[in-house]
């Protein structure tokens, strides 16, 4: 049994201990202060990675800002005009967890049907975005919904006794208190673009020129990564270094997240 | 000093200032409901276009063994087959491995070295899965080729941080006492393991289990990386097999109208397959609460 449990957890360990140590070693050799911003040439065999830095940022932050809005009126929606209907919360509820845990493959496919063809987008960074942002917002939606809900009623309701109105109530005492968790699912969301590819290879494509508006199509870092190991024969070493610069990107995402995390903690126990 | 009243039920506040915040409440309201009804819009557009497929006289080709749309021929079943075999196969070998490593921080390891190797599964945890498709492609295809097997390894080291996670969060939920209590009635730790804390801890497993399969169900690229994506009934481990989203993600962009519609049914499927599985999670941890 214990020999068992060790044995599973060793290999399991030192298989990503290899991954990693992989990605390092043969990513980490591409690596150039130059690869960061240069242009993608032969297919990506050589040259850098600007453009599809560029188009990664343009695509991340588009997407976050269409669907921050909606997110956030949507965990209002929960628990500030619905607070006396518990049954039509709970339907909002459930409708952000199904599409939080849809698979991703089938909104990409019903963002290149609506942006792409009906709208006439075609491939672009804007059919991209806003595809994402359909599964970013009921992600932020949810984290949203449980910061807000931590927050507790009583701060509301002497509020509302002292004479402030609840839009008041709500922008200088909800919304502060409960700012960690606004932060932590705007970097879930983030984090959650970062490492999205089947999405972003239905909508904005694998194309590696540099964009000149958002209505022009770009491969984000993943979907290059995807690109390069997949349909660019001999991308393989440049697959690596892409894949360097994602997973380092995404650790970094994720180690900020967790740092939040206690804070969190830390507040719904002392408040 | 005379008492003030508290308000009770909804909110006390002055008409006029009320007025105020109108079109800021207003617009709260419409966003958020608009956020609420993604999901349906979606579901009910995938459901639109899926439909119109079943008008057409080749539906009759569905429930057919053959998926060929230059030949007019859309049977889903080698792509249904295909998905549910390379997410099951992932789940069985993740499933040993993840709740394995779980047993081994939770029950043998303490303080520093299981905190650290905790935070280290969180990170693995939020690795993109293209990076396993990555890994499949340039260690496993070259040595067992494209196929159901490699398929089956990429997605099974994709789930195993997350079964882990899981698993460790279901141990925590057990009861302080129990592993001290069984310990005390002069079980080994080893039975301690196998009879209390794995029976206890069954319906939360089970949860996390249906959980990473619906994630390997709708899986779509790093599956397309190393499954070879031959449409057909997988009959060996080192059969090439395509699944219903690796299908989506080769054909989307060259498909004439009716191949499109008949795409838009296998996103459907996908949904379906993925839905079922959620639901079925949902059931069992309602279920465990109550």
């Amino acid at each position: 049994m214990k020999f068992a449990v060790f044995s599973s957890a060793a290999f399991v360990f030192v298989l990503f201990a290899l991954m990693l140590l992989d990605i390092l070693v043969r990513g980490g050799a591409e690596l150039t202060p130059q690869y960061f911003t240069g242009a993608v040439s032969d297919g990506g065999r050589s040259g850098g990675i600007g453009p599809v830095v560029v188009s990664t940022l343009l695509v991340v932050l588009m997407a976050t800002a269409f669907a921050l809005p909606l997110a956030v009126a949507g965990a209002l929606l929960c628990t500030e005009l619905l607070v006396h209907r518990p049954a039509s919360r709970q339907l909002v509820r459930r409708s952000f967890e199904i599409l939080v845990s849809a698979p991703s493959v089938a909104v990409g496919l019903i963002g290149w049907s609506l942006f792409g063809q009906v709208f006439g987008f075609g491939f672009s960074l804007f059919s991209g975005a806003a595809t994402l942002a359909f599964m970013l917002a009921p992600l932020m939606a949810l984290a949203f919904l449980n910061g807000l809900e931590a927050v507790p009623q009583a701060l509301r309701s002497q509020s509302l006794a002292l004479g402030l109105t609840r839009w008041d109530t709500l922008v200088y005492l909800v919304l502060p208190a409960a700012r960690p968790a606004l932060v932590a699912g705007v970097m879930l969301a983030v984090g959650r673009a970062l490492a999205e590819t089947a999405v972003l290879v239905l909508t904005s494509g694998v194309t590696t020129r540099m964009p000149e508006d958002i209505f022009d199509p770009g491969a984000t870092l993943a979907v290059h990564v995807y690109n390069l190991a997949h349909n660019v024969p001999g991308g393989e070493s440049r697959a690596y270094a892409a894949a360097f610069a994602l997973v380092v990107v995404n650790i970094g995402v994720q180690l900020l997240l967790t740092r939040w995390k206690p804070r969190l903690a830390n507040q719904e126990a002392t408040s | 000093m005379k008492a003030v009243p508290l308000p009770t039920g909804a909110p006390v506040e002055s008409t006029g200032r009320r007025q105020e915040h109108a079109f800021a409440w207003a617009l709260v309201w419409v966003l958020g409901i608009g956020c609420a009804f993604i999901a349906p819009a979606l579901l009910l557009f995938l459901l639109g276009k899926g439909a119109s497929f079943l008008l057409a006289d080749e539906r009759a080709t569905l429930t057919s063994l053959r998926w060929s749309p230059t030949e007019a021929s859309y049977g889903l079943v080698p792509l249904v087959v295909g998905t549910l075999s390379v997410a099951l196969g992932g789940l069985l070998l993740a499933l040993p491995l993840g709740i394995g490593t779980a047993i081994a921080l939770h029950f043998y390891l303490r303080g520093r070295l299981r905190e650290w190797f905790e935070a280290t599964l969180g990170v693995l945890g939020g690795i993109p899965s293209v990076v396993f498709g990555l890994f499949g492609t340039f260690w496993l295809v070259p040595r067992i080729g494209a196929s159901l097997l490699s398929g089956v390894c990429v997605l099974a080291a994709m789930l195993i941080p997350t079964l882990a996670l899981l698993a460790l969060a279901a141990f925590r939920q057990l009861p302080t006492g129990l592993v001290a209590d069984g310990l005390r009635l002069g079980l080994s730790r080893e039975q301690v393991i196998l009879r209390l804390v794995l029976r206890s801890a069954r319906p939360a497993l089970f949860g996390a289990a249906v959980l990473a399969l619906s994630r390997g169900l709708g899986e779509a690229l790093a599956v397309e990386m190393v499954c070879g994506n031959v449409p057909g009934l997988p009959t060996r481990l080192t059969a090439p097999i395509r699944t219903l989203t690796t299908t989506l993600v080769q054909e989307f962009e060259y498909a004439q109208p009716l191949h499109n519609r008949a795409l838009h049914l296998v996103a459907l499927a996908i949904v379906l397959l993925a839905a079922l599985t959620s639901a079925a999670a949902l059931r069992l941890r309602e279920r465990k609460a109550a």
